[in-house]
């Protein structure tokens, strides 16, 4: 009886190449959501067996806190597009990942609040997922494709965004939404900003959110732990008693606490 | 380290008495691996040198230096060019040898009889793959300097990713293409009794051990074939090949670049997923210090004729770029150090970095000091050839 019982197991876990399950949620799309396409293979990585997909590059997403994903190549109509949708742990980490692997963003289709294509990728950010569409030949159909795709999958997903907002207190939410790059722990900031890898030196326990503009950098920095941000500013020699009573501008930077373990750093460029 | 000449209870007595484990390794090293030792997890790296080098051993026979041929034409709608590849290639073995025709300079590394492995990099999928057109133009040229096909042996760590990326026998006819981890024609990753066959490929004789436990769950195994503190080396290059000629692709990883050392390194060891976070450095210098891959890559070529500067080492499109260039060295500290620079100065024109911070490649000074290769670049003999 058992032998019998293996061999639909053998051919599911075979024909997916892994063993992982999606959660509920998931918003997996089928050929009934995108009629005239062929869905040629999918494959499920979860946790640790990311490495498995992209190798080291599975780092970057583990540090942010990654779940899911599922990688499907779709025939669409007769041109090839790999469709990669993340679950990050929370939609603050999805936009995390998206912040970092966006890049001059030529086209930013209405399909979500965080979108970015470029020729031949388009980035999404929902919800907790990242999305990530890539086609072979860089053409304006693919583009066209590409969105047609990127709507099939975010109309599955009724979570709410990231709110950014508490990071920049008053400041127009469309130039963070935008331009914002936020930064979870060290290999954040390598892959989304390196050349303030130094500033942040050996510091894991921390988000920053990072808006650039012509000659400025502004941070806003939300440590875990009052651990955390006490080192923090001891790293810099800079005094915790006047960041707490209204900050201190010093020559090219200026530090002010925005609330608890939570600071904002001006920086100007050299 | 081959596993007959020291058995488990003995290491563990050699890791912890330190300073006779310090003993093997250079004294110009002494300083550095000391520092590392303070905050990081110790590695069998002292018994590496217990196997003496020969003359073929890294960096080869020409240390030092490195020649890049640079083609604007080698890349046509984001597609590799065989033909110009080939052209370059030529070109870059005619120079780095310094002989005057191109069979010639192919057999100063290799012979025929001998197996030889040509390890690519599929690992970010078909858009950041070791382009078949520099594949190929290795492939035509060794087989033209004599080397027989049946001979050569495409590999790397992943079978699947190989056939993924066309690594495959209808598009190589003759030629040999393996993998450590593999699948069956039914997408399993395990025979009939349950065993990995990756185990299969993997010989204990020689492993990297690491004080870092790799504990992974039912779904990550088959990628890293073992866990525990020992990554050992696959068979293909232990057992099934004679020589190697590593070729990588340029990218950049983080701050840091993915070149001839980390694909050699990754690329050649199971249970790596414990070795990405704290030891990078170490992995990357300390594996090719081991005999299996330090006295049989005889030459490195690396694929710059796309790469990415920034995402790397995963293929996200908007960093990926057209370098056009392809580098050779015997020498693979020395390449990748070149390496970098052509990435760094991509990654400041696109204004992610002001300047490049050589220095923070901790990786090539370790494997200097490991007598692998050439890292200042004061001393290094580059050539450059323009071939637009």
């Amino acid at each position: 009886m058992l032998k019998y019982l293996c061999v639909p197991v053998i051919l599911i876990f075979g024909f997916t190449g892994c063993f992982a399950q999606l959660p509920d949620g998931f918003p997996s799309i089928h050929k009934s959501d995108l009629p005239g396409s062929e869905f040629l293979s999918s494959r499920v990585f979860n946790g640790t067996s990311l490495y498995g997909y992209i190798d080291g590059g599975a780092e970057l997403y583990l540090e942010y806190g990654f779940s899911v994903v599922s990688v499907s190549e779709i025939e669409y109509p007769g041109r090839r597009y790999k469709t990669e949708i993340y679950k990050m742990s929370g939609p603050e980490e999805a936009f995390g990942i998206f912040s970092v692997m966006r890049n001059n963003c030529p086209g930013r289709p209405d399909i979500s609040e965080f979108t970015c294509q470029t020729k031949y990728q388009l980035q999404i950010c929902k919800g907790s997922f990242y999305i990530s569409i890539i086609n072979r030949t860089g053409t304006g159909t693919d583009s066209i494709a590409s969105i047609e795709i990127g709507k099939a999958i975010t109309a599955k997903i009724i979570e709410r965004n990231a709110d950014l907002s508490s990071y920049f207190p008053g400041m127009p939410l469309e130039n963070i939404k935008r331009n914002c790059i936020l930064a979870k722990g060290r290999l954040g900031i390598v892959n989304g900003t390196p050349d303030l890898e130094d500033f942040f030196q050996e510091m894991t326990d921390y988000s920053a959110a990072i808006l650039k503009s012509e000659g400025r950098r502004v941070l806003s920095v939300k440590f875990r732990s009052k651990e955390s941000y006490k080192k923090f500013i001891e790293s810099h020699n800079w005094n915790e008693k006047s960041i707490e009573n209204g900050g201190i501008n010093l020559p090219g930077e200026s530090i002010r606490k925005i609330a608890e373990n939570h600071l904002q750093v001006e920086l100007l460029n050299h | 380290m081959k596993g007959k000449s020291i058995n488990r209870r003995r290491f563990f007595t050699l890791m912890g008495a330190g300073g006779a484990a310090m003993a093997a390794i250079p004294a110009s090293a002494i300083s550095l691996h000391t520092l590392q030792t303070k905050t990081k997890p110790g590695t069998n790296i002292s018994d590496a040198a217990k196997n003496p080098r020969s003359s073929t051993s890294m960096p080869g026979l020409f240390p030092g230096k490195v020649v890049i041929a640079k083609n604007t034409k080698s890349v046509v709608n984001d597609e590799p060019v065989e033909s110009v590849a080939y052209m370059m290639l030529s070109q870059l073995l005619l120079e780095l040898t310094g002989v005057d025709n191109i069979k010639q300079a192919w057999r100063t590394f290799v012979s025929p009889g001998e197996k030889i492995g040509l390890k690519v990099n599929p690992v970010a999928g078909k858009l950041l793959s070791t382009s078949h057109a520099v594949v190929k133009s290795v492939v035509k040229q060794l087989t033209e300097s004599g080397i027989d096909k049946k001979d050569i042996i495409i590999w790397d760590r992943r079978e699947m990713e190989l056939t993924d990326t066309g690594f495959t026998k209808d598009n190589y006819p003759g030629i040999t293409i393996r993998g450590t981890e593999l699948q069956d024609e039914k997408g399993s990753f395990t025979d009939s009794e349950g065993r990995l066959y990756g185990e299969r490929n993997i010989d204990k004789e020689w492993y990297y051990w690491a004080d870092v436990d790799g504990e992974y769950d039912a779904e990550t195994m088959p990628y890293m074939v073992n866990g525990g503190k020992f990554s050992y080396f696959t068979k293909i290059v232990t057992q099934e090949v004679d020589k190697i000629i590593n070729i990588p692709i340029l990218k950049n990883a983080g701050g840091s670049i993915t070149n001839a050392m980390k694909n050699l390194a990754y690329g050649s060891v199971s249970n790596t997923g414990r070795l990405h976070a704290s030891l990078w450095n170490e992995t990357s210098a300390e594996v090719c210090a081991f005999a299996p891959l330090r006295d049989k890559v005889v030459l490195n070529i690396c694929d710059g004729l796309r790469g990415c500067y920034n995402g790397g080492p995963a293929a996200n499109p908007q960093f990926i770029c057209n370098f056009n260039v392809l580098l050779a060295s015997t020498d693979p500290v020395a390449m990748d150090r070149i390496g970098y620079d052509i990435i760094a100065e991509k990654r400041i024109a696109e204004g992610l970095i002001k300047t490049a911070s050589p220095e923070s490649l901790t990786f090539l000074a370790m494997a200097t000091s490991l007598g692998l290769g050439v890292s200042d670049k004061s001393k290094i003999d580059l050539k450059m050839f323009d071939m637009s």
